[in-house]
């Protein structure tokens, strides 16, 4: 019978949401290659060879001091890591990546910047947000991996609706955006209108090189140069596409929630 | 990066788990007589009207039409190992699925196959800089359909135009043959069951 069918079946696959952020996250792989790093110490002048490697030229050399690296451009392709005599340009593994402003994406350059992780919302937004947070996809002229890697964050394994996060249908419905893709001329006016539709105080996530930086199409005459150049930004998840566990910590840390439970 | 013989395995193996996952899910999706009542004669699209928007992917087979870059145009790879063309007559939601389903089979069953027998040499070739003031054009079969790029390059062997037809371009059309005359709650049903690209249209 298929009403006995279906709860035994169920019943005998059990909970199978991942314990995170209680409990270990899901084992990344060890190609993964994670939050990039400069080694000031090693970084010396005036090496260039990492430049022109970069197919998003996301590294500059500022003078003096190591090399910049913004992460908001980079797709973690990791030429740089390959091509760098000193080994100056390191991959962490790891997946903790998102920010609040554009600039906390640079690392290394003079001052040796690392990645400053994203601070919660301010007290009066969390107050009004509660213990919901409802999001707007908007795939602005995305690849789709980005969106992949949203998406599954609404299954069984990764169950974002634990924490009260939940795609919606409607802008209306919303408190926020969360944007993929560069922003092509052809959606800039249809985010600007989604955005518009949400109701204030909105919140907007940018996910993936293309939505912060234009990434691959950075300097395109048909896109935008990321979303907030056409809608302000409250967090900015690098990658490409970022791993879905970096998209869920950079959203909790928002909510002031990452690493609780 | 090269798929070396451990890594054969281990995606092997995790792709029987995930294949008799899937095999169990859809199983009991066709055993639900819900199911078969909402999705037959829902959203019909006829081969005639397939061929004459000019269909493509799954929803272009679910209406009875061969139709695989893969098969239609096959190159590198392509040429040794032959994917199966799925094809479902109806151009229902129903058939739709099918399809859907049929291919989860037949790609999981191709890819272990290819997984036994992985081909060794390099992963890495290099491409020569391309000449001037040429057309060129490329057929990809996406999971949606069919992929087209085209490049123009210009007298220095630039890229002085690059154009990408996403398969939700020709398939919008589809959705909105397979919504004549139908109530608007069979809406969400179709739209899903065409799964089309929201940002592919204008790209």
């Amino acid at each position: 019978m298929f009403v006995v069918d279906t709860i035994t079946r169920r019943l005998k696959r059990g909970c199978e949401t991942m314990a995170y952020p209680r409990g270990a996250g899901p084992a990344l792989p060890d190609r993964y290659v994670g939050a990039l790093e400069v080694d000031v110490t090693r970084c010396v002048e005036p090496c260039m060879q990492c430049i022109p490697v970069c197919p998003t030229e996301a590294i500059t050399r500022p003078r003096p001091g190591a090399v910049e690296l913004d992460m908001g451009r980079c797709t973690f392709c990791a030429a740089c890591v390959e091509t760098c005599p000193e080994r100056a340009i390191r991959m962490t593994a790891e997946h903790r990546q998102a920010v609040r402003q554009r600039s906390d994406l640079v690392v290394g350059g003079a001052a040796g910047e690392r990645l400053r992780l994203a601070e919660v919302l301010g007290e009066e937004l969390r107050t009004l947000l509660g213990r919901s947070l409802k999001l707007r996809q908007v795939s602005a002229g995305g690849c789709n991996a980005c969106e992949a890697d949203t998406n599954v964050l609404g299954t069984v394994g990764w169950d974002v609706g634990r924490f009260g996060i939940q795609f919606v249908a409607s802008p209306r419905h919303a408190d926020g955006l969360l944007i993929t893709g560069p922003v092509t001329k052809g959606m800039e006016l249809a985010l600007r209108k989604t955005w518009e539709a949400v109701p204030e105080p909105r919140i907007v996530i940018a996910v993936g090189a293309c939505a912060i930086s234009g990434g691959p199409f950075v300097g395109h005459r048909e896109v935008n140069q990321g979303a907030d150049t056409v809608v302000p930004v409250d967090l900015y998840v690098p990658g490409c596409p970022p791993h879905p566990l970096t998209i869920l910590d950079g959203m909790l840390r928002l909510l002031g929630r990452a690493g609780v439970t | 990066m090269d798929l070396d013989a451990g890594r054969c395995e281990l995606m092997w193996s995790r792709l029987a788990t995930a294949l008799d996952d899937t095999e169990r899910a859809v199983g009991w999706l066709w055993d639900a007589a819900s199911v078969g009542d909402r999705f037959e004669n829902v959203g019909r699209v006829s081969s005639g009207q397939a061929l004459e928007i000019g269909l493509v992917g799954p929803t272009a087979r679910a209406c009875g039409l061969v139709r695989d870059v893969r098969y239609d145009h096959p190159a590198g790879w392509h040429r040794f190992g032959q994917v199966p063309v799925v094809v479902w007559p109806g151009g229902d939601v129903f058939a739709r699925a099918r399809v859907r389903s049929l291919e989860i089979q037949r790609s999981g069953q191709y890819l272990r196959e290819q997984l036994m027998s992985a081909p060794e040499g390099e992963t890495h070739a290099r491409v020569p800089m391309a000449g001037s003031e040429r057309l060129a054009i490329a057929l990809v079969e996406g999971w949606r359909g069919e992929v087209c790029h085209v490049a123009l390059t210009d007298a220095n062997g630039r890229y002085a135009a690059y154009k990408i037809v996403d398969p939700s371009f020709h398939n919008w059309s589809g959705l909105a043959l397979a919504m004549r005359g139908a109530a608007i709650s069979d809406f969400p049903i179709c739209n899903k069951s065409f799964n089309l690209s929201y940002c592919g249209f204008d790209l």
